[in-house]
């Protein structure tokens, strides 16, 4: 006979591994320093190419202004403006993804141990089970053990 | 009004049994209509434009996630711009990578307001974006609100002031290039982002008031707000807009927002109650606003009780079940304690017996049963009539020791 508790526990659980198994369960494959560096790998590269599309953007708006002035640019502080507005762009970004990865992590951790205990609990479900089954297989059995008898 | 509350019930319900085909559905419907409104204002790619090509890519939406739709109307976009001229579609390119790379990767449940604002704006909706998206999501929405605006002036533009750039002879490539992102913040763009914003925002918090019909305040005072706001920008800016049509729309906006407001949030404000109570570490002050119920939902709220007590929600699907399992009720009633302590005597009186040479058998019998519950009940040690409890408690015995008293 089914267990319905068990049932629904294993029913929880399927439902859980068909929606998370490719974010928390992966993301916990992870210690927790190595998927933050790779998230903030990711971002500063995302972000370099985001910050140059931003300034070909920029080119593009003021192309006659830049192409006329061309010949009389500075290019050494314009250069430097540069850098720095990359600098603090990439800060920003940083930030966020910083953020957003350590959030991320924490909360697929707390998934995949609530996944975890209850694996434990059904696994524990599943001994008692086999304890109570086989305390009726003793029973099943017809077993003399008559010394008496010739 | 109760008749509106039971179809809306049986609505919520029929898509509850039924969602398997409702969400497909939905997606292809909202695919045909996206890519319609996308083609009829910047067709240049006649592949695109083909009924069949539009039912193809619609059921393609259809089956993939929300934002399938989202990616396959970008393509359709771009496909457009590059059929114009190759620079145009570069930006493009340019345009939506940077969307996805400056925001929506983050949050890409968002990205849909790239494509829906477009839509909203081909339908003459457009007051309903800032407001839905206030009421909705509230001001966390305001980032891919104005992502949407910018894809809407580049959609807008294209036909407007690129198309005839690029179809000019007297235009060079130089006035192409910069023509496109000077298209995109024009001061007629730029009213309507910062109406938007505001709008938003104000719904926003006026949703988030602790009073009553809060909902149909901010409806109000949204859309009010955003034509009011329109009107008085254009007549300061010097821009151009048909204040019969924004009247229109905006009015087509309130209708929308209140359909939204019906499926998402329905209190029954007749029936609100003020609570004052406290706790050793705070006054509490809190406003209960039931919602509204007719007959059938509290039928169905009688049968879903009696089904649904075993099923976990989501929520609780982790958390142990106060129900007994079948090992405690098997032993419901029964002092084990007492029995192992009866059988244990009986044990040590049977051992002491056996060294004494009585003579006692050591038969140990075991007996199949037809179920759990009645093993210990087919035990048979002895005489069974005394033994046997006739109330009905199951009589715990150590197996297989016979003459037992």
């Amino acid at each position: 006979m089914v267990d319905k508790r068990r049932l629904y526990l294993m029913i929880a659980m399927a439902r859980f591994k068909d929606k998370k198994t490719d974010s928390s369960v992966r993301i916990s494959n992870y210690h927790q320093r190595d998927y933050i560096a790779m998230k903030l790998i990711v971002n500063f590269l995302v972000t370099t190419v985001a910050y140059i599309l931003l300034l070909a953007f920029y080119a593009m708006y003021n192309l006659e202004d830049i192409l006329s002035n061309l010949n009389e640019m500075n290019f050494r502080p314009i250069l430097a403006v540069i850098i720095v507005f990359y600098l603090v762009f990439l800060g920003v970004y940083t930030v966020i993804a910083f953020t957003r990865a350590r959030i991320q992590y924490v909360r697929a951790d707390a998934d995949v141990e609530q996944y975890e205990n209850a694996l434990d609990r059904m696994n524990r479900m599943y001994r008692e089970e086999d304890r109570l089954s086989e305390t009726d297989d003793e029973d099943d059995y017809d077993y003399f053990d008559d010394d008496d008898e010739d | 009004m109760n008749g509106l509350m039971e179809l809306r019930e049986r609505l919520k319900n029929f898509y509850e049994d039924y969602d398997f085909v409702i969400r497909p559905v939905f997606r292809f419907v909202l695919a045909l209509i996206s890519l319609i409104a996308l083609n009829n204002q910047i067709g240049y790619l006649e592949v695109l434009n083909q009924v069949f090509v539009v039912l193809i890519l619609a059921v393609i939406c259809a089956i993939l996630p929300i934002n399938g739709l989202v990616l396959i109307c970008s393509v359709v976009i771009v496909a457009h711009s590059m059929a114009l001229s190759v620079e145009t579609g570069a930006f493009a390119i340019i345009l939506y990578l940077l969307m996805v790379l400056l925001y929506f990767r983050f949050v890409p449940k968002d990205a849909l307001a790239i494509i829906l604002i477009p839509v909203a704006f081909v339908f003459h909706v457009d007051a309903a974006v800032p407001v839905a998206l206030g009421l909705i999501r509230g001001p966390v929405s305001t980032v891919s609100m104005i992502f949407g605006l910018i894809s809407w002036s580049y959609v807008q533009s294209l036909p407007a002031d690129i198309a005839p750039l690029v179809n000019s002879d007297e235009s060079s490539l130089l006035d192409v290039i910069q023509a496109m992102p000077r298209a995109l913040f024009t001061t007629k763009m730029l009213l309507l982002l910062i109406v938007s914003v505001i709008v938003l925002l104000i719904v926003a918090m006026i949703r988030k008031l602790a009073s009553s019909h809060s909902w149909e305040m901010s409806i109000a005072v949204g859309s009010i707000l955003y034509v009011g706001l329109k009107i008085v920008g254009s007549l300061l800016l010097g821009v151009d807009i048909d204040i019969l049509a924004e009247i229109f729309g905006t009015a087509l906006s309130v209708g929308i927002c209140l359909i939204i407001e019906f499926f998402n949030f329905c209190a029954d404000y007749t029936r609100t109650e003020y609570l004052e109570f406290e706790d050793d570490h705070n006054y509490y002050n809190v406003r209960v606003t039931p919602k509204r119920t007719t007959e059938y939902m509290e039928s169905l709220d009688r049968d879903a009780t009696e089904d649904m007590s075993q099923i976990p929600s989501d929520d609780s699907r982790f958390m142990e079940s106060e129900q007994q399992n079948e090992v405690s009720r098997k032993f419901e009633g029964i002092n084990l304690q007492s029995k192992l302590e009866e059988s244990l005597k009986t044990l040590n009186t049977n051992q002491s017996g056996k060294e004494n040479g009585t003579g006692d058998t050591t038969t140990r019998i075991y007996r199949r049963s037809g179920s759990v519950s009645h093993r210990w009940d087919d035990l048979e040690t002895g005489d069974d009539d005394e033994d046997r409890n006739t109330s009905g408690d199951t009589r715990v015995i150590s197996p297989g020791r016979k003459n037992l008293k």
